[in-house]
């Protein structure tokens, strides 16, 4: 393996790990805003409120 | 090959899962804003997530993969230039910022706050044609992989590109950019873990060793050298550095996720996030093609190699979960550019035309019936349609045709006081002068003079695109500055900070 060879695929390494790192990290926080996303629109907010009033 | 009825039943499970969840999504639909940028509520995490899963697709991996199966670990180039495109957006907010504030849905209704209703309605077409032109393949792409790796050959390829057509159509058409978030959110965890399925298994089956031989057996230093390559070179990365800014901040369906951000902050962190994972998913699919280089050798079918390798490696039961991924990733890219595409051709072409305004139900009306229009034209085009060079140098040509001119009006209309109409027809009109002569000239290239050959050099067609746009956004304003003087946006002053 010359040096070139190496360099890349020790580039390669770092960005799959950097992608799969943030990845994880966008699944877990992006719940979150997926859910008050569906939570906020106002049909879902009538809905919300009579669960509360409740 | 791999796939039995395990993967079978994780397939279609999956797919009635997608169906279902993006037809539910109808009833957040309240208003056009709720249909095309999701009631503007979407925040970073979710908005990072949704960008990265519509620049995702099959045919990213098709393509990606096809180049380090024919040009080594040179490609690997591309994934550092669109990490600094990205970067320089997310850091700056430079054009999608200044966008998102002035709260538009499509980038053509700048060209109308800018310059003019008729620059909005040539920036329309411009970005439709070359849009539609620019998902031409991916139909076709997306039944090459799935064929392959399942294992069915040729033979039923327009079965599958039709049957997945028309889910993506039915969620899309119904549920409008709340759909299109939601499935896109789930598309995004699939399509990450199948990645890293893929990713693993190619790598404990392929040593690194023998990848980098073959490499340097195959292709010699320009295998490991962008620039001593003979598919790219200097005016490939000098096309590339320009056009990943531009197409990265411009793309209809990028930018849309931009706009249905809570804030122009949001949007500018959602490309900063987004841009921390770009040359993963540029270098990951890559390196599968460089893998397939190593395990089938050199003298195959560059389009089919990555996928069949796939299927060979992947065991049964993740096979299926790995296809459900790819799936989810084309499907949310579908989506993404269907709406994005026929919320233009809607707004931007056909309601300028006829003079007087839909109202909101019409506009979502004719969306719909233009994306079910665009379904079609993808599935016979990308059945007949023969490629002119490699798949990413022909999605970035007709990316060109668009992004070239789109560039020079928003830039310049963003940022630069001078810039008046007659300077936006010229960009336009030069952006997207190269690409179409390339397509053109292509077809014709046995009647070519040997003088007009360095038109058919797809890297030089790109790079001039860009140039051609910025000359002409810069001479057509200055000579034309008493008899057209510029309009003046009334946010400009909060745009220039």
């Amino acid at each position: 393996m010359n040096v070139w060879s190496t360099v890349w695929l020790v580039i390669f390494c770092c960005a799959a790990l950097l992608f799969f790192a943030t990845a994880a990290v966008i699944a877990v926080f992006g719940a979150r805003d997926l859910k008050y996303l569906l939570s906020r629109s106002p049909r879902a907010d009538e809905h919300g409120s009579r669960k509360h009033h409740r | 090959m791999n796939f039995q009825l395990l993967d079978w039943v994780i397939l279609v499970v999956y797919l009635i899962l997608n169906v279902f969840v993006g037809v539910r999504a109808k009833k957040y639909i309240e208003s056009m804003e709720s249909y095309f940028v999701a009631g503007r509520r979407v925040k970073v995490a979710l908005g990072s997530a949704t960008l990265i899963a519509t620049e995702i697709g099959i045919v990213t991996f098709m393509y990606f993969s096809q180049l380090g199966y024919v040009t080594g670990f040179s490609c690997f180039v591309l994934g550092i230039i669109g990490l600094f495109g990205y970067m320089v957006i997310g850091k700056t907010g430079f054009i999608v910022s200044g966008l998102r504030r002035l709260r538009v849905i499509t980038i053509p209704e700048f060209y109308e706050l800018r310059y003019g209703k008729n620059v909005r309605i040539l920036g329309g077409i411009l970005l439709f044609l070359g849009g539609v032109l620019n998902m031409g393949i991916f139909l076709k792409m997306d039944g090459i992989f799935l064929t392959e790796t399942m294992g069915f050959g040729p033979g039923v390829l327009v079965f599958i590109m039709t049957l997945m057509l028309m889910v993506v159509i039915a969620y899309t058409v119904l549920g409008g950019m709340f759909s299109v978030v939601i499935t896109d959110f789930i598309q995004f965890v699939i399509l990450s873990f199948g990645m890293l399925i893929a990713t693993v298994f190619i790598a404990l089956h392929v040593d690194f060793g023998r990848m980098a031989s073959v490499v340097l057996q195959q292709f010699g230093e320009a295998g490991v050298n962008p620039v001593a390559n003979p598919k790219f070179g200097w005016s490939f990365l000098a096309w590339m550095l320009i056009g990943s800014v531009a197409i990265s901040a411009l793309n209809q369906p990028a930018a849309s996720k931009s706009f249905a951000s809570e804030s122009p902050e949001v949007g500018r962190k959602v490309f900063l996030y987004t841009g921390i994972t770009l040359a993963g998913r540029y270098m990951i699919p890559m390196f599968w093609g460089v893998a397939a280089l190593a395990t089938f050798g050199p003298s195959q079918d560059s389009m089919v190699v990555m996928p069949r390798l796939l299927g060979m490696t992947v065991p049964s039961g993740l096979l299926g979960l790995m296809i459900a991924g790819m799936l989810a990733a084309s499907m949310s890219t579908y989506s993404a550019y269907m709406l994005a595409w026929s919320s233009v051709a809607a707004r931007d072409i056909v309601e300028p035309l006829r003079g007087k305004p839909f109202g909101e139900r019409g506009t979502i009306l004719v969306t719909r019936v233009v994306t079910t229009m665009i379904g079609i034209f993808i599935l016979v085009f990308g059945l007949y349609y023969e490629l002119p060079a490699t798949a990413f140098q022909y999605t970035a040509i007709t990316g060109a045709m668009y992004a070239a001119g789109a560039f020079g009006c928003v830039a310049a209309g963003l940022y630069w006081k001078k810039a008046n109409i007659a300077g936006a027809y010229a960009s336009l009109g030069l952006g997207a002068l190269a690409p179409v002569a390339f397509l053109v000239l292509e077809g014709i290239r046995d009647m070519l003079p040997p003088w007009a050959f360095f038109l058919l050099d797809v890297n030089v067609s790109g790079f001039l695109s860009f140039f051609l746009a910025a000359a002409g956004m810069i001479i057509g304003s200055l000579l034309t500055q008493k008899s057209h003087p510029p309009v003046i946006l009334p946010s400009s002053a909060e745009n220039q900070q």
